[in-house]
């Protein structure tokens, strides 16, 4: 790919022709400043990008948001809708971190109140919720209660007394997607997530305490319940082994199926089904079932946060409220352009307008708060980004930042760092990622989302 | 000098591997053991006893290692173990295209990396001077 067959549409939209290859069935889009788009051409996740535009039944434009970054299949950052009837369905398109997301939570203080008693808050948060790979959590569930969250999601965790109401009101499709079936997802699934209900994981996974630095749009900000120097609590993750393993089960069937439909496809990671075969309509409903596990999970870790809270401040648990809670690896059924679609996001948030999009930084930079903009409906299939988006491998991140040396940085600009690997910090190191700034101006400056406050963390709590 | 069972290649947020071996048998059993490595650098120590039994059966040669590697990943995190291979037969031919092993199991008290899968993406098992040799990209 060379920038030679970008199309410039605007300011912030690059296009890819159709012409650009044979195979593709709509152009590609990048949502991108002209500097961004350089650094996007490092590696090959616009080629990526053209591989999701040959897929059947594909509407208007294969998307691509500012954070793009290479995967397999899709890139990360991607968007694409499909036919709800003729088009197909395809689990690369979602990720194998099936509805990761994230979580932000309010509570009564402003920095300035609990400044000496953020060490305390960061320590009491690694202890109360389990973070790194392989580490089970505190609920043990039996079939029949994994089976109840697979189906409910953030109802199964109001019925066990780890959520309240209010908690559903403000996630994303209330925390639960009707036609889940818990029977589609394999004993192997069940048996790999089973005791990982209330764990962050690992990776760019995280939660971190944050101080409400900047309001950039007093209105939504105040609508929302935020103000300046409070504190709030964000949280990334998502369905951890369950979905990981549920995507690997469906690849793996969908990869046999396909010459059946006579479906032929660039890369075998865009494996895919058309959206009512029976293959299809498995994997819909096996996925709606592990979208349902990552919303419970990211509720029982609040449940964790809020007796943490209470441990150290011996009250206030009840105050911590959350803000929203957003989706950025799934597929879901919607209306675009008069037309029902299955549209595709992976690595991309959901910005219709007036919904909250919670952007999270890299590691010891903003995050943002965003609100979702008429701009997404005609643009974007109602999409934003999910970050900013790495631009350096994990491996070479290790070679150039000693996680202690981070650590230690991060700390002397007042930052509390709690995390059982060193090695896992420094791949998260701020300079293997761009400039969220960048990132999030993009979608502002595009129409997608536009920015309502920016977050600055005290404390990283990760694996 | 001690020939390469696998490399670490660039990927910007995966990890892209090429892995090596003088027949069908030991790059699987090479791969099997870059998974190993990545999943917990801590020697992993002695077996538990006993051998676990994996048969795996694929499409091809090339969804027949990420099949198989998911496979042990699974069993992997289920059973907080890491795994070496004992002894493994690859048959491919006739349409069929399998793989069995018999695995030793070390259990872990944690993993170093989580990987959430072994991908199709990029792999393509092809013999280049003698040696079998393709890439492999883990999501991580």
């Amino acid at each position: 790919m060379d920038k030679k067959f970008l199309k410039k549409i605007s300011d912030y939209i690059w296009e890819i022709p159709k012409s650009y290859r044979g195979d593709m069935k709509v152009p590609a889009r990048v949502f991108a400043s002209e500097k961004l788009l350089d650094v996007i051409f490092d590696d090959r996740s616009l080629d990526q990008l053209v591989n999701v535009s040959t897929l059947p039944g594909i509407q208007k434009w294969a998307l691509a948001m500012p954070d793009i970054h290479e995967g397999y299949g899709f890139p990360i950052g991607g968007v694409a809708a499909f036919d709800a009837e003729e088009g197909i369905i395809s689990p690369g398109g979602i990720g194998y971190d099936i509805n990761c997301g994230v979580r932000l939570i309010k509570t009564p203080v402003s920095y300035g109140e609990i400044k000496d008693k953020i060490p305390d808050l960061a320590t009491q948060l690694y202890n109360e919720v389990p973070s790194g790979v392989g580490k089970g959590g505190k609920l043990k569930l039996s079939n029949k209660d994994l089976d109840n969250v697979l189906l409910k999601g953030v109802d199964a965790m109001i019925e066990m007394g780890y959520a309240i109401e209010a908690d559903k009101e403000y996630c994303e499709s209330f925390g639960r997607l009707e036609d889940a079936d818990p029977d589609l997802v394999s004993k192997t699934a069940k048996d790999r997530g089973r005791d990982q209900l209330g764990t962050v994981g690992s990776g760019n996974h995280f939660a971190e305490v944050q101080v409400v630095d900047e309001i950039l749009n007093k209105e939504t900000a105040s609508k929302l319940g935020l103000l300046e120097n409070q504190i709030v609590i964000m949280v990334h993750c998502g369905s951890r082994g369950l979905g990981h393993q549920n995507a690997t089960d469906y690849i793996k069937l969908m990869m046999s199926s396909m010459p059946k439909y006579g479906i032929e496809i660039p890369d075998p990671e865009l494996a895919c089904a058309p959206v009512n075969s029976p293959e299809g309509q498995k994997y819909w409903k096996s996925m709606l079932a592990s979208a349902n596990f990552a919303w419970a999970n990211r509720q029982f870790i609040t449940h964790l946060i809020r007796r943490a809270w209470q441990k150290v401040f011996g009250n206030g648990a009840e105050e911590l409220k959350l803000i929203y809670d957003v989706a950025h690896n799934l597929a879901k059924k919607e209306e675009h352009f008069g037309k029902q679609v299955i549209v595709h996001r992976k690595g991309a948030t959901r910005s219709f307008p007036g919904q909250p999009v919670l952007i999270p930084g890299s590691m010891g930079t903003a995050s943002y708060v965003l609100v979702g903009q008429p701009g997404a409906m005609e643009l974007s299939f109602g999409s934003s980004c999910h970050g900013a988006g790495r631009v350096m491998s994990r491996s070479k991140a290790k070679k150039e930042v000693w996680g202690e040396d981070l650590k230690k940085e991060l700390e002397n600009e007042g930052i509390s760092i709690r995390s059982g690997s060193m090695s896992g910090l420094a791949e998260e190191a701020p300079i293997a990622y761009k400039d969220v700034d960048e990132v999030v101006n993009i979608v502002d400056g595009a129409g997608l989302a536009k920015k309502v406050a920016r977050l600055k963390p005290v404390a990283v709590i990760k694996g | 000098m001690k020939k390469s069972k696998y490399k670490v290649l660039s990927h910007t947020a995966d990890l892209r591997l090429e892995v090596y071996g003088e027949t069908l048998e030991e790059l699987f059993k090479n791969a099997a053991e870059a998974l190993a490595d990545i999943l917990s650098t801590k020697d992993a120590g002695v077996g538990d006893g006993g051998l676990e039994k994996v048969k795996v059966e694929s499409l091809n040669k090339n969804t027949l290692l990420v099949d198989f590697l998911n496979e042990i990943l699974a069993k992997s995190h289920i059973n907080k173990k890491i795994y070496k291979i004992s002894n493994i037969k690859i048959q491919i031919s006739n349409g069929k295209n399998i793989a069995e092993t018999e695995l030793i199991g070390c259990p872990v008290e944690g993993f170093d990396e989580d990987i959430k899968a072994a991908t199709y993406h990029e792999v393509d098992i092809k013999q280049k001077d003698g040696i079998w040799q393709t890439k492999l990209i883990l999501d991580i």
